[in-house]
């Protein structure tokens, strides 16, 4: 926390605790005692706590200073009870372990597949003329030429 | 503070317009200006002390007042608030703005009558 917002925060705190105590001794001028005084003092100046923060709260960045806020009362809760987060953690465990599992299962079993094994080995052939002149050329190769190369070859795998 | 029948809820920046307002005369601290507030307003109004803190940062922030350290009469030490030059402007804005929606309201409730 900067300085600057210290010294902000700390002028909140200065002038509310003055405010408080001015109320209680005009009260205990009219005749009540300090407890009573104390007390009426207090109702009628609201919740402190609630004021001191939404004092604060103009001078910072809502958005992000009560998101990592939330963050941090969150981790809290979770040490707190660790029951509930064993049982949070351990329900997601396994809901993330059985889809997993069943989109394995439902994709090796029940989704239709690509004809052939090996997919990553699937190459298109061309042929190529080192001579071509202007610009080179990229030619289909027909299917004799393939049976002669696969035969004179050990590259393919069939 | 049980809420009074006769007393009713202020409107979105009304607080505001009358910190300003009070301010312009002389500068207070947060005790001063609540009771002056709740004086002048005959105590019609329902103004939570409390909720005069975060509207006095709102102004701070805006540049509206300006704090600076002070002791109250009991000798504690305390800030005591003071409108700035665009504080003073602001004001004159507010006040003519709501000026218009008053005259307004009031038109309009004058024709739902006749």
């Amino acid at each position: 926390m900067s300085i600057f917002r210290r010294q902000r925060y700390s002028n909140i705190q200065v002038s509310i605790s003055e405010h408080i105590s001015e109320t209680i001794d005009e009260l205990i001028t009219d005749g009540l005692s300090r407890e009573e005084a104390e007390l009426a003092a207090r109702r009628s100046f609201g919740n402190r706590t609630l004021v001191e923060e939404r004092s604060r709260e103009v001078w910072q960045w809502p958005k992000l200073e009560s998101f990592w806020a939330d963050i941090r009362f969150a981790c809290r809760q979770l040490v707190k009870t660790p029951g509930f987060t064993t049982t949070a953690v351990i329900t997601l465990a396994l809901g993330i372990a059985v889809n997993a599992t069943m989109f394995s299962l439902v994709s090796a079993f029940l989704l239709p597949h690509l004809p052939g094994q090996d997919p990553q080995h699937v190459y298109v052939l061309s042929s190529v003329d080192p001579n071509a002149s202007e610009v080179a050329d990229l030619n289909p190769v027909s299917v004799p030429n393939y049976l002669a190369w696969r035969s004179h070859t050990n590259v393919f795998s069939e | 503070m049980p809420k009074k029948a006769d007393q009713r809820d202020l409107f979105s920046g009304a607080l505001e317009l009358m910190i300003l307002h009070s301010l312009r005369l002389k500068p207070m601290h947060g005790y001063a200006l609540a009771k002056h507030i709740k004086q002048v307003s005959d105590d019609l109004l329902k103004v939570e002390e409390g909720s005069l803190y975060p509207a006095l940062q709102r102004l701070l922030k805006e540049g509206l007042l300006e704090s600076e350290p002070g002791i109250s009469v009991k000798g504690r030490p305390t800030r005591i608030y003071h409108l700035t030059a665009n504080g003073q402007r602001q004001l004159e804005r507010e006040v003519s703005s709501f000026d218009r929606m008053l005259a307004g309201i009031t038109r309009v409730l004058a024709a739902a009558e006749a």
